[in-house]
Parts: structure tokens; C-alpha cells; sequence
């Protein structure tokens, strides 16, 4: 960019814009999640307030607000208020250093991947420790179930990660786009998803999983634990812990787009070295459209597929996903020692 | 970052990383203990970032504070005690004995510190003269990989092995746990299988 700022200042503008942004995509988020959940089972969904229920995110955010603030008899309450910040604030930390346009980022750190696997790994606390301090049992049960679920597939999580990497060479996101980027219809091949398939699909499951959504939300699962760690929350606490859920399938989404997906790139418009407010402007489009998709596709899995049973998904977790991920990896580092092209060849 | 600057995110980190490691050993509930250890392990990776050594201070909150710790609060709110039944450990004897072991690693190491050619040099210097400026590769991923796996390989296979022979340890201990408690004669006795 051509104006002069003084870094600091331009990066307080960029995390106020970016971090703005986000806070407007949740409400729209929680609007589509009911109107799609509606479309796929048959029914209306909210369509009262304002045109086609567009208001109905503002109805909720007032009613969330107006809500009586409880806070159970026997609580601890330090650690059941620090609950709800410990899930939302990892989630939206984390999104920092997704580059959402052409060198676009909150923060550009040399460790940019790693970054965003610690943050995110933070939100478990928030799940932990706010079913723990609710002092119920189906709350504790729910925090334990988080955990649990958390550590189990951040392993496969990671080692799908790590596979990207290997491919990569390098921890900078933006590169990592730019590495998946080939001219014309076939340069769609480059991208990760078609360059490390499996890692692909473990990177998928795994972050369905800890991100706590249908069909791994066996931390809340109505059914048996009432809401799980945030049974006992009401008002503003459980709105936060909700949007926190939110932002951590955004953030999740960001990093699917990033190392699968070709970032925010397509193949059929070149990277320009030196881009212009325009070309910047493009490429965060392009980033959004693939957002949307991902978001759509979090959505509509959520309301197709039934939940796993607890065994199940510590099953699937540690005997399938966790072994073919080292097997991957294993796979990863024959190729690249042989300076193979993993599985599909260059254009 | 402007020395002024980093001498006063060391001062907090020091600050933070000592009060919570206070906290970790005086409060009763070890869920708070656990919490303060965690705030514990973040300050330090702040002091590992601020030395340059970014990819380290990662690592530790990845590791550390991140995975070891959910570890370490899973397996303190599967067992879930209450103030009442954590009895008061050990008498006059024992506490003697644990501040005498923490005065002399305290002392070993603040003599091995102040004695260091590092420190003298600095000392006859008189004043902390400016530090060399460090590569950019300085504390990078590429540069810690090729740290650990080219001058020390041999120390990094055998903590491997140290860790496998860790891992194969507590399989066994789980298996022999459930090879009991799978007769139904010892399940129906009083004994709780936590079902999460």
C-alpha cells in the first residue's frame, strides 16, 4: 500500500476492521443456520421480524441481553464467569493470522500456523472450566466430554497440519497459498486438497470435532446432557460461549480455505507481485465466497447427519484418524526425501 | 521492540510467571493450582518470545500450557475433590525439607548465573552494552529444525526412545487395569467405571 502509517497504527486499524467484520458475520451465521435448518427439515424458520426475518438476529441479541444473568448456588464463581472469554477470545485471537486478502492479515507472524493452533487450542479451558465451576453434574460431564474429544483430535488435527507443511516447506500462510496457486483450469490440481487428499479429509473431521459441531457436539448433545457445560449459563455468558462456537467455524473455515483451498486465490486470475487496493480488494472476495461455502457446508452437515456416540468418536479418534494421519506423514516424508509431487503431477 | 519496551514485558512476565507459581502451591482447590499453572507456563513462553526464541515460546504454550495442562485438569475433574478430602500432607519434617531442597536449587542456580563469563563480561563492562543484532532467521522453525537435527540428533533419538518406552509404560498399566476390572465379579463390587 502507497500510504504511509506508522505500522502499530496500521495494524490497530486492520484487527478493529478485521474483528469488526467477524462480529457481523455471527449474527448473519445464526440468521442462514436457522433458515437452512428450516429449508432442510421441511419447515418455515424465523420469518417475522423484518423483512423475511432479517431482524431476527437483532431480536435475539436483545433477548440474550435482557436475560437474567444466573449464577448457580455452590459455583465458583472466579472460574464460571472467566468461562465464557476463555472459549470466545481464543476463537477470534486465532483468526488474526488468516490472510484474508493478498498479504492481508491482523498479524503476520513467522509462525503463523503454529500461532493458530495454540490459540485455538486455548478454547478447551473455556469448555473445562465452565462446566467444571457450574457444580453440576451434567455440566461437569460436558466439560470432561470437551476435553477429552479436544485432545483426541487436536493429534490428528495437528498431523494433518503438519503434513501441509512438510509439502509447503514453510509455516508462512501466505506462502503457503501462493505455493498453491498454477495458471489455468488445471491449476486447480495444485491445491492441497488434491495435492495431500487424506490430510484433507483428517483436517476436515478433525475440525468439525473441535469445533464442536454436529456430528462431534457431544460436549452439549441435548438429548443426554440437557446443554452440556452451558447448561447452567444464561444471558450475555451463554451468548458469548454461542458466538465463541461461531467464530472458532469461521476461524476454522479461514484455515481450511488457507491450506486446502488455495487461500485467496484462484487459478484463472494471477497473483500480482505488486498489488493495487484493487487487486486486494479481489482477492478478499474470492476469500469470502469460499468462506460462505465452507460455512454452508458446516451448516448443512449439521442438520443431515445424526451424532456419534461417545465410544464411537474416541474410537474413530485414536484408532483411525490418528494412525492414518502418521501413516500420511510417514507418506509426506518418502515423497518429499524421492522430490516426488505428492500423488497428482504439476500441469 | 525499543529496549524500554522489553524490559518492561520481562518485568511483567517475571512478575506474572512468580505470583502464579505462588498461587500454584498455596491454593487448597487444585483446579485453581492447575489454572495459575497454566497463567505460570504462558508468562514463561512470553519471556522464550521476547529472547527472540519465537517458534520455543510456542511450543511451550502449545505443549506445555496447552495440551499437558487439559491432561493435568481432565484427570483433576475426573476425580473432582471437594476442599474436604485432600488431607493436610505432611507435617513440620517434610516442609523443612521441601523449602531446604528449594533454597538450594535456588542457590545452585543463582550461583551458576552470577558466576557465568557471560555475566562477568557483562559486569566489568559496567553497563549492559547493546546486544548484537540477531538474524531474522534467529529462533525461526527452519533454524530450530536444523539446531536439533543436525548438532543434536543423537540427544534428540534418545529422548525419543525415552518417551516410547513412557508410552509403552502406560499402555501396559491400562491394560492390566482392564483385564481386571472386565470379570464382572470385581465390577459388581463397589468399583466405579467413569463412563465420560
Amino acid at each position: 500500500m502507497d500510504m504511509q502509517l506508522p505500522p502499530l497504527a496500521l495494524a490497530v486499524i486492520k484487527a478493529i476492521i478485521i474483528f469488526a467484520v467477524i462480529l457481523q458475520i455471527v449474527p448473519a451465521l445464526v440468521y442462514f443456520e436457522r433458515r437452512i435448518s428450516a429449508w432442510i427439515q421441511d419447515r418455515i424458520g424465523p420469518n417475522r421480524v423484518g423483512p423475511a426475518g432479517l431482524l431476527q438476529p437483532l431480536a435475539d441479541v436483545i433477548k440474550l441481553a435482557f436475560k437474567e444473568d444466573l449464577t448457580p448456588q455452590g459455583a465458583d464463581k472466579w472460574i464460571y464467569r472467566l468461562g465464557p472469554f476463555l472459549v470466545y477470545a481464543p476463537a477470534v485471537l486465532a483468526f488474526a493470522v488468516i490472510p484474508v486478502g493478498i498479504d492481508l492479515q491482523v498479524a503476520s507472524l513467522g509462525v503463523g500456523v503454529i500461532f493458530l493452533l495454540t490459540v485455538s487450542g486455548f478454547s478447551v479451558y473455556g469448555l473445562a472450566f465452565g462446566g467444571w465451576a457450574s457444580n453440576n453434574k451434567y455440566s461437569l460431564l460436558g466439560g470432561l466430554r470437551a476435553s477429552a474429544q479436544m485432545i483426541s483430535y487436536e493429534v490428528a488435527l495437528g498431523l494433518s497440519i503438519i503434513a501441509i507443511l512438510m509439502t509447503a516447506q514453510t509455516v508462512d500462510l501466505n506462502e503457503i497459498i501462493r505455493q498453491q496457486w498454477a495458471a489455468g483450469t488445471l491449476g486447480l490440481m495444485q491445491w492441497n486438497l488434491f495435492q495431500q487428499p487424506i490430510a484433507a479429509v483428517i483436517f476436515v473431521v478433525a475440525a468439525f470435532a473441535e469445533t464442536n459441531r454436529l456430528p462431534f457436539d457431544l460436549a452439549e448433545c441435548e438429548a443426554e446432557l440437557v446443554g452440556g457445560f452451558h447448561t447452567e449459563y444464561s444471558g450475555l455468558k451463554f451468548a458469548t460461549f454461542f458466538m465463541g462456537e461461531y467464530v472458532a467455524m469461521i476461524t476454522m473455515s479461514g484455515l481450511m480455505i488457507t491450506l486446502f483451498l488455495g487461500g485467496w486465490s484462484v487459478p484463472w486470475i494471477e497473483i500480482p507481485t505488486k498489488p493495487t487496493v484493487w487487486d486486494i480488494s479481489i482477492s478478499v472476495a474470492i476469500f469470502s465466497l469460499k468462506l460462505v461455502a465452507l460455512l454452508f457446508i458446516f451448516i448443512w452437515t449439521r442438520w443431515t447427519l445424526p451424532r456419534f456416540r461417545y465410544d464411537q468418536l474416541m474410537n474413530i479418534g485414536w484408532k483411525v484418524f490418528i494412525p492414518i494421519s502418521l501413516l500420511n506423514l510417514g507418506l509426506t516424508a518418502v515423497a518429499g526425501v524421492l522430490g516426488w509431487k505428492w500423488l497428482i503431477p504439476l500441469p | 521492540m525499543s529496549p524500554v519496551m522489553e524490559h518492561l514485558f520481562f518485568g511483567l512476565a517475571a512478575v506474572v510467571a512468580t505470583v502464579s507459581s505462588l498461587l500454584v502451591v498455596t491454593r487448597r482447590n487444585p483446579i485453581y493450582s492447575a489454572l495459575f499453572l497454566i497463567v505460570m507456563l504462558s508468562a514463561v513462553a512470553v519471556i522464550f518470545m521476547l529472547l527472540d526464541a519465537v517458534f520455543l515460546g510456542f511450543m511451550q504454550l502449545l505443549v506445555y500450557a496447552g495440551a499437558i495442562m487439559v491432561l493435568y485438569l481432565f484427570v483433576i475433574m475426573l476425580i473432582n475433590p471437594r476442599d474436604g478430602d485432600l488431607s493436610d500432607e505432611g507435617g513440620a519434617p517434610e516442609r523443612a525439607f521441601a523449602a531446604g531442597v528449594a533454597l538450594l536449587i535456588f542457590s545452585l542456580l543463582s550461583f551458576a548465573i552470577s558466576h557465568s563469563q557471560q555475566v562477568e563480561k557483562l559486569d566489568s563492562a559496567g553497563s549492559i552494552p547493546a546486544l548484537a543484532a540477531v538474524p531474522d532467521s534467529h529462533g525461526s522453525v527452519a533454524s530450530f529444525g536444523l539446531e536439533l537435527f543436525h548438532n543434536h540428533l543423537l540427544v534428540f533419538e534418545l529422548t525419543s526412545v525415552l518417551i516410547l518406552v513412557g508410552i509403552i509404560g502406560a499402555v501396559h498399566l491400562a491394560m492390566r487395569r482392564r483385564s481386571t476390572s472386565r470379570s464382572p465379579s470385581t465390577v459388581g463390587d463397589g468399583q466405579v467405571t467413569v463412563d465420560v
